[in-house]
């Protein structure tokens, strides 16, 4: 049984959307007219897509027509370094603070997420995370501390809503620290920030990956179909394995059209770093001193 | 572990591997944290899908037998996780890179990949899961280790129909429970691979 993978005019078109540079991850132009390109990287942005496969795009073709979203504007322009030292920050604080010093932390996180951008509190908006808090605070009283009233099986606790209390502010200031800090990065951004330490491949996977989206998706989708019509669920082990090998051998065998598509633009993953991204500038030595001064200062005073 | 000595093929493998993993814990994750919520508790989902990316990323490790492959299949994993519609969500991405640190570790060796090896790796990557609790409860509810044991003896003790005075026992059968699902995703994934070199190949 054999069950083919995307087309490869596709494969192609894709290869050259992960190869071409586009260093704010928006594309000026459709990738596949545009002239040959020696490396570097198609940042895919945060464009919409498909609910089901939570990547960015749905069908290539029709991606690549439609115009990229920008990137969010900011009143805080900070380098990648920056956001990475803010999440190690809060990180720290988080562990480090007590309970009653969490407020104050969650404030200068929401704070710098509003300042880093709309992007950086998306979170807020998610339904998971308003029932995760919410579940926290409501099921507390029930279950946490000694119990201050009693009604048969139901008990309820002040000290339990109140340790639920710290817990959800706790896991808040968390999620959104790191929404506001790795969330607000563009794969652009994350690419080159990768270049920069030296891992231009690493950049490239990325970039390669968040491409493979819809074909896997076309992939699972052919291999699903052609095993169901061909009656595969009467034995569900030997359906399963065939499926599997299908599905990761189709994505093997896109992968060596990449690698053709990379070594005909001759891509060097071990070239030398361009000088266009830049990890922490004065404006991002001057914010991680502040945050330093801010965390010795919570720390004392706590 | 030389990321630099990677060729471009290598990184295309760690890219298809690491969206492969990315693609399941985006919608197979997605899926099961609906079928078990959130406070819930997790050990289906975080055992299934634990054992699940480890396979897929011993399988990759057959097509780049370097140090370091599993660890970057793990990254671009933990960055599509990071970059999905869904948000950046800290719990999984912690996982997926103890986890590979955790393969990473066990598949050190200068000789060639042994289906032991595979099993060790598949079985100390999952075995992370058991641990994994107990950091995050610390991470995001400040809870000590002490609560999160009587949370986790209370649900092993519902789940495997044991009396709550054998609270020793009940952990280390759900750690037990953990290492073997793991081995078996190991030993699955050496066999896999090959399958799939050999259906690559043929093609």
């Amino acid at each position: 049984m054999s069950v083919q993978g995307p087309s490869r005019a596709r494969i192609l078109s894709l290869s050259k959307d992960v190869l071409c540079p586009s260093k704010d991850g928006l594309h000026k132009s459709p990738p596949s007219t545009g002239s040959g390109c020696s490396g570097g990287y198609a940042g895919s942005g945060r464009s919409g897509g498909s609910a089901g496969s939570g990547y960015s795009g749905g069908d290539a073709g029709r991606r690549d027509a439609r115009p990229r979203r920008q990137p969010p504007a900011r009143a805080l322009q900070l380098n990648p370094g920056s956001y990475l030292a803010f999440l190690l920050w809060a990180l720290l604080l988080v562990a480090a603070l007590p309970d009653r010093r969490l407020g104050l932390l969650l404030a200068l996180v929401a704070a710098f997420g509003g300042l880093a951008g709309k992007s950086a509190l998306r979170v807020l908006a998610s339904r998971r995370f308003w029932l995760f808090i919410l579940s926290t605070l409501a099921i507390a009283p029930f279950i946490l501390g000694e119990a201050d009233l009693r009604w048969g099986m139901l008990r309820i606790s002040r000290a339990g809503l109140e340790t639920g209390a710290w817990m959800a502010a706790r896991a808040a200031t968390l999620m959104l620290a790191f929404s506001a800090s790795l969330g607000a990065l563009t794969v652009a951004q994350m690419m080159g920030l990768f270049e920069r330490l030296g891992l231009r491949g690493l950049g490239f996977a990325l970039g390669v990956a968040l491409n493979l989206g819809p074909v896997l998706r076309d992939t699972v989708e052919a291999a699903y179909h052609t095993l169901r019509l061909r009656g595969g669920f009467r034995r569900p082990i030997q359906t399963a394995r065939l499926f599997l090998v299908t599905v990761i051998a189709n994505g093997v065998r896109y992968g060596d059209d990449v690698v053709q598509a990379a070594s005909a633009r001759a891509f060097d993953p071990g070239a030398r770093p361009s000088q266009g991204t830049q990890i922490l500038g004065r404006v991002d030595k001057a914010f991680i001193a502040g945050l330093a001064v801010v965390a010795v200062g919570l720390m004392l005073a706590a | 572990m030389k990321l630099s000595s990677f060729t471009t093929r290598d990184w295309v493998y760690v890219a298809v591997f690491g969206a492969l993993w990315g693609a399941l814990e985006l919608t197979l994750g997605a899926y099961l944290h609906v079928l078990f919520p959130p406070l819930a508790n997790t050990f289906f989902t975080g055992l299934i899908l634990a054992g699940i990316g480890a396979a897929i990323a011993l399988v990759g490790y057959t097509f780049v037998p370097r140090p370091g492959a599993v660890l970057s299949i793990g990254i671009i994993t933990a960055l599509l996780k990071v970059v999905s519609l869904g948000g950046a969500k800290i719990g999984p991405v912690v996982a997926i890179l103890a986890e590979v640190i955790l393969m990473e570790v066990a598949l050190l060796s200068k000789r060639s990949p042994t289906r032991g090896r595979y099993t060790l790796a598949g079985a100390v990557a999952v075995s992370w899961n058991f641990f994994h609790k107990f950091i995050m409860m610390r991470l995001l509810y400040g809870k000590g280790i002490g609560e999160v044991y009587l949370k986790m003896v209370k649900e092993g003790s519902q789940t495997l129909g044991l009396d709550i005075r054998y609270a020793v026992a009940i952990i280390v059968v759900l750690f037990l429970f953990r290492v073997v699902a793991g081995a078996v995703a190991g030993w699955l994934a050496w066999d896999l691979g090959r399958l799939v070199a050999r259906r690559a190949a043929r093609t």
